[in-house]
C-alpha cells in the first residue's frame, strides 16, 4: 500500500517564482491496483513518480510506503551509463539483496541483448535500455512496479513480452504506469487518472480518463 | 488508486505496520552495508575499468607522486625534516595530504555524479561518499605499507609505534569524511560551493602540517598552525613513524573534538539538504 496525504510539490524557478506540481493530492494505491498516469508534458508525471518512490521528497504532505516499491523505471536513471548491463545487474542485485546470478540469468533471458550485455549501457538503443531496466526490476520482484514511459519504446515482440511478465507480476501487486501510448493503458492498468494544473483526478474507467487527457 | 478521503489524519485501516525499534536501526544497518559494498566495487570499476591492474593504478598514482617529490627533496634536502629519510618524511607527508584533498574535492560532485544511482532509495548521499572514501584511504594504507615495508627492508629502520601511525591515518580519514559531507551538502545546495571549494584546498596547503615538522617553526608560527587540527593529526602521524626523532606537537582531545563535531555536522546537513535534492 502506498498512501499519500495532501501532498505538494513546488521547485524554485529561476529568476524567482515558482512552479507548483502538485496542490494538496491525496490517495492511495493497494495492492493489486494497476493504474495509469495521464498529463501533458511537463505536468509532473514522472515528479510524481519519482515521490512515490521515495527518491523526491514532497514540499509539504506525507507519503507512506507499506510494501516493497520498485525505484522509477524511467530512460536514463537507476543504471550507471559507463557500465556494463551484466555489471548494472550484478549492482541491482547486490544493492536490493538478491543473488548475482539468478539476476543475471533472468536479465540474460528477458532482455535479450546478447552480446550487449557485456557492452557499457552507453552503447544501448533507447528500446534495449528500456528492456533492461524491466528485466532488472521483474528479477528483483516488488508488490509495486513504478514504470515512466519505458514500455512505451519496446518493438511489438517486446510489448507482447512486458504485458505477459507484468500479468503474471502484477497480479495481486500493484502497478502505477505513465504512458502517452492510451493503447498501452488500456492494456496494462485497470484504473487511471489524470495529471493536470497540479491536481490529480481519478477515474474508475480508462476510457473515461482518456477521453477527458485528449479534451485538455 | 482512489482518491483519499479528505481530511484525513492517522493512517488509512488495514494499512501494515513498520518495524520500529531495535529490529528497524538492525535491518538499515543490514541494508547499508550491501549498499555500501555494491559501491565499492563499483566505484573500483568505474574508476579502474575491468582490467585486472584497476586496484594497482589506485595507489600507483600517489605512490608515484610521492616517490618523485620525495627523490626531490633528497636531492635538495631541506632543514625542516630533521634528521630523518627526506623520502619518507616526504611519503608519509604527502600520501595522506592528497588523499585528503581528493576526498575534499571530489565531494563537491557527490550528488550530481551520482544522482542516477540515487534513484534507488536505499542509496544514500552518505553510502556513496563513506564507499568513496574507504576506497581512498584502503589506497593511501597500501601506499604507506609498501613505503613502509620497502624502508625497513632496506635499512631497517621501522615505525615508532604502530598503533599511533594507524591512528593518525584514521583520524585524518574521519576528519575528511566530516568535511568531505558538509561539502557534499553544500554543492548540491549551492553552485557556488563547488568554485570556492578547489583553490582553499590549494590555499590550505601550507597550512595543513604535512609538508614540514611544526618542531622547525618559529613559535608563533607553530601555534597559528596549531588551531588546524590537520597540522596536529600529520604531526601525530611522524610521530608514529620517527619518534623522537623530531619532536611532535599534537593534542589528541583536540582533534577528536573536531573529528566529532564536523562528522556530526556534516550528517545533519546531508540529511537537512535531502528533502530539497531536486532530481
Amino acid at each position: 500500500m502506498i498512501y499519500f496525504d495532501r501532498v505538494s510539490k513546488h521547485y524554485d524557478l529561476r529568476g524567482g517564482g515558482k512552479k507548483h506540481v502538485l496542490r494538496n493530492v491525496s490517495g492511495i494505491i493497494r495492492p493489486g491496483d494497476s493504474v495509469g498516469i495521464l498529463g501533458r508534458n511537463g505536468a509532473g508525471k514522472s515528479t510524481l513518480v519519482r515521490m512515490l518512490a521515495g527518491v523526491e521528497h514532497p514540499t509539504s504532505g506525507r507519503i507512506e510506503r507499506r510494501m516493497s516499491v520498485s525505484w522509477p523505471l524511467a530512460h536514463g536513471v537507476g543504471l550507471q551509463n559507463s557500465m556494463s548491463g551484466a555489471d548494472n545487474a550484478r549492482f541491482i542485485a547486490r544493492i536490493y539483496n538478491q543473488p548475482v546470478q539468478r539476476v543475471l540469468d533472468f536479465v540474460e533471458d528477458f532482455a535479450e541483448l546478447g552480446p550487449y550485455m557485456n557492452m557499457p549501457a552507453k552503447t544501448y538503443s533507447v528500446g534495449m535500455m528500456g528492456r533492461l531496466l524491466l528485466g532488472l526490476s521483474f528479477a528483483v520482484d516488488f508488490d509495486c512496479y513504478l514504470i515512466d514511459e519505458v514500455t512505451a519504446t519496446g518493438d511489438q515482440r517486446f510489448v507482447n513480452r512486458a504485458q505477459k511478465i507484468l500479468a503474471e507480476k502484477t497480479r495481486g501487486r500493484s502497478l502505477v504506469l505513465v504512458t502517452h501510448v492510451p493503447d498501452h493503458l488500456k492494456l496494462y492498468c485497470r484504473t487511471a487518472a489524470v495529471l493536470n494544473e497540479g491536481s490529480l483526478t481519478f477515474f474508475e474507467d480508462v476510457d473515461e480518463a482518456v477521453a477527458t487527457y485528449t479534451a485538455l | 488508486m482512489s482518491a483519499a478521503s479528505g481530511g484525513m489524519h492517522g493512517l488509512p485501516e488495514g494499512m501494515p505496520q513498520r518495524k520500529s525499534g531495535l529490529a528497524r536501526t538492525m535491518e538499515g544497518l543490514a541494508v547499508q552495508r550491501r549498499v555500501i559494498h555494491a559501491l565499492l566495487l563499483r566505484e573500483l570499476q568505474t574508476r579502474f575499468g575491468r582490467g585486472h591492474l584497476g586496484f594497482l593504478w589506485l595507489f600507483l598514482e600517489p605512490l608515484l607522486l610521492a616517490s618523485l617529490i620525495g627523490l626531490l627533496k633528497t636531492l635538495v634536502s631541506s632543514r625542516e625534516m630533521g634528521n630523518v629519510p627526506p623520502f619518507l618524511f616526504v611519503v608519509i607527508g604527502y600520501a595522506p595530504y592528497f588523499a585528503f584533498r581528493a576526498i575534499i574535492n571530489r565531494a563537491t560532485t557527490a550528488f550530481q555524479a551520482n544522482m542516477t544511482l540515487m534513484y534507488h532509495r536505499q542509496v544514500r548521499l552518505v553510502d556513496i561518499m563513506l564507499a568513496r572514501n574507504l576506497l581512498e584511504m584502503g589506497a593511501v594504507t597500501c601506499v604507506l605499507l609498501v613505503v613502509i615495508s620497502g624502508t625497513a627492508w632496506w635499512t631497517g629502520a621501522t615505525p615508532h609505534d604502530v598503533p599511533t601511525l594507524v591512528g593518525a591515518l584514521m583520524l585524518l580519514f574521519a576528519l575528511a569524511n566530516g568535511l568531505g559531507l558538509l561539502v557534499a551538502a553544500g554543492a548540491a545546495r549551492w553552485e557556488v560551493v563547488d568554485r570556492i571549494v578547489h583553490p582553499m584546498t590549494y590555499v590550505a596547503l601550507p597550512f595543513s602540517g604535512a609538508l614540514f615538522a611544526l618542531h622547525y617553526l618559529p613559535r608563533q608560527w607553530r601555534e597559528m598552525l596549531l588551531w588546524n587540527p590537520q597540522a596536529h593529526i600529520h604531526e601525530m602521524m611522524r610521530d608514529g613513524m620517527f619518534g623522537n626523532m623530531i619532536p611532535a606537537y599534537y593534542d589528541l582531545a583536540y582533534v577528536l573534538g573536531w573529528v566529532v563535531a564536523v562528522n556530526l555536522l556534516g550528517l545533519a546537513a546531508v540529511r537537512a539538504v535531502r528533502a530539497r535534492l531536486e532530481f
